[in-house]
């Protein structure tokens, strides 16, 4: 069984790769599968309440005649990208003082 | 895809027509970008319409529980609430996990509703026995007036008293049972989540 993905790391991996470039919906949802495995009707529901908390913004731009909405990082969402890096590399730490960072070939 | 679109339109109408519209945009957009032409292709990678915006639903349920509700008169904010059980039900419903968890999550969700409906009823019984043991004591009172005066007004008073407190307690008990349903909602948002949470790890990917 696969370890879960809370939903404030998904917000911190989200706002991450906002912080490089702009994505529209379905290149990031492409780019997090990359990652992790997650559901395709999983990136709405985020990206709604990260635009709701005012750490990203869309604007839309034309495209083969309709239109593509693209989601962009705000100050707010930078700093709280920061946070979340921090409480990562926390957790990140403590769990591998534990359970080690290379499986164990005894 | 545009018979997809279609059903998922009418699927999501409880929505305020701002928000259907957003989630429409989305998905809309995710379908040509991903270059999903057939219904099957559509099914394949977001599911059903129905299932989608069962997700969809829950999603903004979950939201609005934690914001604060505008005025509205208890009974219609009672019957909201009612109706986000009954949403975030179908979201556990249409969420893909293995079937001994979902049948788990059902029972608990549904022993929940069993005891609030049964608390309720209890509540409910228990006032309208006050309130005709009140009367009861009342009219032997009135019966027993005119043989002694005394204990007539001693069961005319009490028969009062109790039905001056019954409607003194009425508006608690109105209050106790919004909390009550507030609660369970609370409690399956919650287990909502728990379960979604799981289903993101265990939905494969295409």
């Amino acid at each position: 069984m696969a370890i879960q993905v809370s939903s404030e790391l998904l917000d911190g991996s989200v706002l991450a790769l906002l912080a490089t470039q702009d994505y529209y919906g379905y290149a990031l949802t492409q780019r997090v599968q990359q990652s992790i495995s997650v559901s395709e009707s999983t990136m709405y529901p985020v990206l709604r309440r990260l635009k709701k908390n005012g750490w990203l913004t869309t604007y839309d731009e034309p495209y083969q005649g309709r239109n593509r909405r693209y989601y962009q990082i705000t100050e707010d969402g930078r700093k709280q990208l920061a946070i979340i890096q921090l409480e990562w590399q926390t957790f990140k730490t403590g769990i591998d003082s534990m359970l080690g960072d290379e499986p164990n070939h005894d | 895809m545009t018979n997809y679109l279609t059903e998922l339109q009418d699927s999501l109408s409880q929505l305020s027509e701002t928000d259907r519209n957003e989630a429409m945009d989305f998905y809309s957009e995710y379908l040509q970008d991903g270059k999903f032409d057939t219904y099957a292709q559509a099914v394949s990678k977001l599911g059903t319409p129905k299932q989608l915006a069962r997700k969809v639903l829950a999603d903004y349920s979950i939201r609005t529980i934690d914001e604060p509700t505008h005025k509205v008169d208890r009974q219609q904010e009672s019957r909201h609430q009612v109706r986000t059980i009954w949403l975030i039900t179908l979201g556990i419903l249409s969420t893909p996990v293995s079937v001994p968890l979902a049948i788990v999550g059902l029972a608990i969700l549904f022993a929940g509703l069993l005891a609030l409906t049964a608390i309720i009823l209890a509540i409910i019984v228990t006032l309208v026995a006050v309130f005709i043991s009140g009367l009861f004591v009342f009219g032997i009172g009135v019966g027993v007036l005119s043989m002694s005066t005394s204990t007539g007004m001693l069961y005319i008073g009490c028969g009062l008293a109790v039905i001056g407190g019954f409607i003194m307690i009425v508006p608690a008990v109105l209050w106790l049972v919004n909390k009550l349903i507030h609660a369970t909602m609370k409690f399956s948002g919650w287990l909502y989540g728990k379960f979604s949470r799981h289903s993101q790890t265990t939905e494969g990917r295409a």
